[in-house]
């Protein structure tokens, strides 16, 4: 494992400039989903984006992920401007990505076994990670033998058990059943409040669960994306009881404030969007 | 997955109904002469040429059964290796794939029975005239298969691959090679088939031995006793061959492969 750099402790985690992104259709059509895109989001917080479906919040994570270039500006994350994949981040995305020609034991240890770690200290993490997610009786299963729930939990083990500085995950419990979700969040959020060292920006249509969870929500509108409409900062205290937190005074105020301010940002952005 | 369980009692005795019935019809129709013995044999008689024919001394069937085999396996073997060559080479070469693209299609589109009596006068009555013949089949089915295998390498898992610090070699040996296999085994069914029918038409249209050789021989004589007991053992090796693909499939491709083959047609 690569160790920690604290010297870059200030570079941010994630820094778009003035970043667009413009599909080439078939048709000649371009499509434009990104236009004029500043984001700078600090290293250590946990961040989601909330926004209507088909916004371009998953275009931004494969951006953030190298996986996309931009059309013009630039994504940078901790100082280095991207040109290929992010050597720093994992990536849960929407699409189903486990391999499906290895166990789940094989795919979630996949990426200690790319990095080449002893065969030992493998296990030992995979074995962690296994009961982390409540897979241990399926070590030897193979993902097409799973529930998509369970499949899901997969993704999220082989994505955090590399240990990256910065995790993308796109919608990533929303596959889950409330019970299962309940807990998959809490390891999550227990083994990110453990270190703080880690970069989570995970994308959500579920405000509640991105209040819960963050440090930050931030907003943003209809496509073309041009500007979030908001950056709200939640200060919940940590470490939190997810279950008891919804009916927590400080959550409901947190959740009306972020509310209100998102239906003004999304009626002026409605109005500017029907006459422009 | 479901476990593949073996075929529950009533779908076997229903088997075994439909199959006993058939030679029981077709014994009884022959004993009652509304089907003449000699053009049509009884399942009793052809049973019993099947056995008495390995003591024969004119004839050879284990030869001929041995000869046929070989010359489905070197033409299943050779044409599969060429197949699967081709079509990584092509696959993961997209000018070399729109130069030889057409050819492979005019090729594939080719009968390849009407190459038999060519390869006939090029290798001779030998094996090696019917190897050529399996091998123009058996290699299209394997190519088509690999071409396609690595043209639909799923691109979300190579992203995840990549993200997780896969290197591009790493790339080829967790992802590209094991998808592609998939194809390729899933392909080896129709391949085997091939390979046999290319073997015994082959043999048919000249040869000195071999299953085709035996039934050709026998037709000439009109014994159709013997013909059906050439293709009795013949359907027993293929049904052998197969269950065999089907274990070897089963251990190689545990986690089941998404995509089905594609066979290419044969006429």
């Amino acid at each position: 494992m690569k160790p920690r750099e604290i010297t870059e402790g200030d570079a941010s985690a994630l820094h778009f400039d003035d970043v667009e992104l413009t599909f080439q259709r078939i048709n000649d059509n371009a499509l434009t989903v990104l236009k004029g895109l500043n984001l700078e989001i600090r290293p250590g917080s946990f961040v989601s984006i909330v926004g209507p479906s088909g916004c371009g919040k998953t275009t931004i994570l494969n951006l953030a992920a190298g996986l996309l270039r931009p059309s013009s500006g630039s994504v940078e994350s901790f100082g280095h401007t991207l040109n290929g994949v992010n050597p720093r981040a994992s990536y849960v995305s929407q699409a189903d990505a486990l391999l499906p020609w290895k166990t789940v034991a094989a795919n979630i240890a996949l990426g200690l076994q790319l990095r080449g770690l002893p065969t030992d200290e493998c296990s030992e993490r995979l074995i962690a990670w296994l009961s982390r997610m409540g897979l241990q009786g399926f070590a030897h299963s193979y993902p097409g033998e799973l529930s998509g729930g369970m499949r899901k939990r997969v993704s999220l083990a082989q994505a955090w058990i590399v240990e990256p500085d910065l995790v993308l995950m796109d919608e990533p419990f929303s596959m889950l059943d409330v019970f299962t979700r309940q807990h998959v969040e809490e390891e999550i959020l227990s083994l990110w409040s453990a270190q703080r060292d880690q970069t989570v920006v995970f994308v959500t249509h579920d405000l509640e669960e991105a209040i819960l969870l963050s440090d930050e929500v931030i907003v943003v509108g209809s496509a073309p994306i041009t500007n979030v409409l908001g950056r709200f900062s939640v200060d919940l205290p940590r470490p939190r009881a997810l279950a008891e937190m919804k009916a927590d005074s400080s959550f409901v105020e947190t959740y009306r404030k972020i509310w209100a301010n998102i239906r003004e940002e999304m009626k002026k952005s409605y109005e500017a969007n029907a006459w422009a | 997955m479901k476990r593949t369980h073996g075929p529950d009692l009533g779908v076997i005795s229903g088997r075994f109904v439909v199959g006993a019935g058939f030679l029981g019809i077709w014994q009884l129709l022959v004993s009652i002469h509304w089907l003449d013995h000699f053009f049509f044999s009884s399942p009793v008689d052809v049973l019993a040429r099947m056995f008495s024919l390995f003591g024969d001394q004119q004839q050879h069937i284990g030869l001929d059964l041995l000869t046929t085999l070989t010359e489905a396996s070197l033409s299943f073997v050779i044409g599969t290796a060429l197949g699967i060559t081709a079509g990584f080479l092509l696959g993961n070469n997209k000018p070399l794939a729109e130069i030889f693209g057409p050819y492979l299609q005019i090729g594939n589109a080719v009968p390849r029975v009407v190459l038999a009596p060519v390869f006939l006068i090029w290798f001779g009555l030998g094996i090696w005239s019917k190897v050529a013949l399996g091998v123009t089949v058996v290699f299209f089915i394997a190519f088509f298969n690999t071409y396609q295998g690595t043209r639909s390498v799923p691109v979300h898992i190579i992203n995840n691959v990549r993200m997780l610090g896969a290197s591009d070699w790493q790339v080829t040996r967790h992802v590209v090679v094991p998808s592609v296999l998939s194809w390729v085994f899933s392909s080896l069914h129709v391949s085997v088939g091939f390979a046999i029918i290319s073997a015994v038409v082959g043999e048919y249209l000249g040869a000195s031995h071999g299953i085709g050789h035996f039934i050709s021989q026998a037709e000439g004589t009109y014994s159709t006793t013997d013909v059906f007991a050439g293709i009795g053992l013949l359907s027993i090796v293929v049904l052998i061959l197969s269950a065999a693909i089907d274990r070897i499939e089963a251990r190689l491709v545990k986690w089941r492969p998404r995509g089905t083959a594609l066979s290419s047609d044969v006429a």
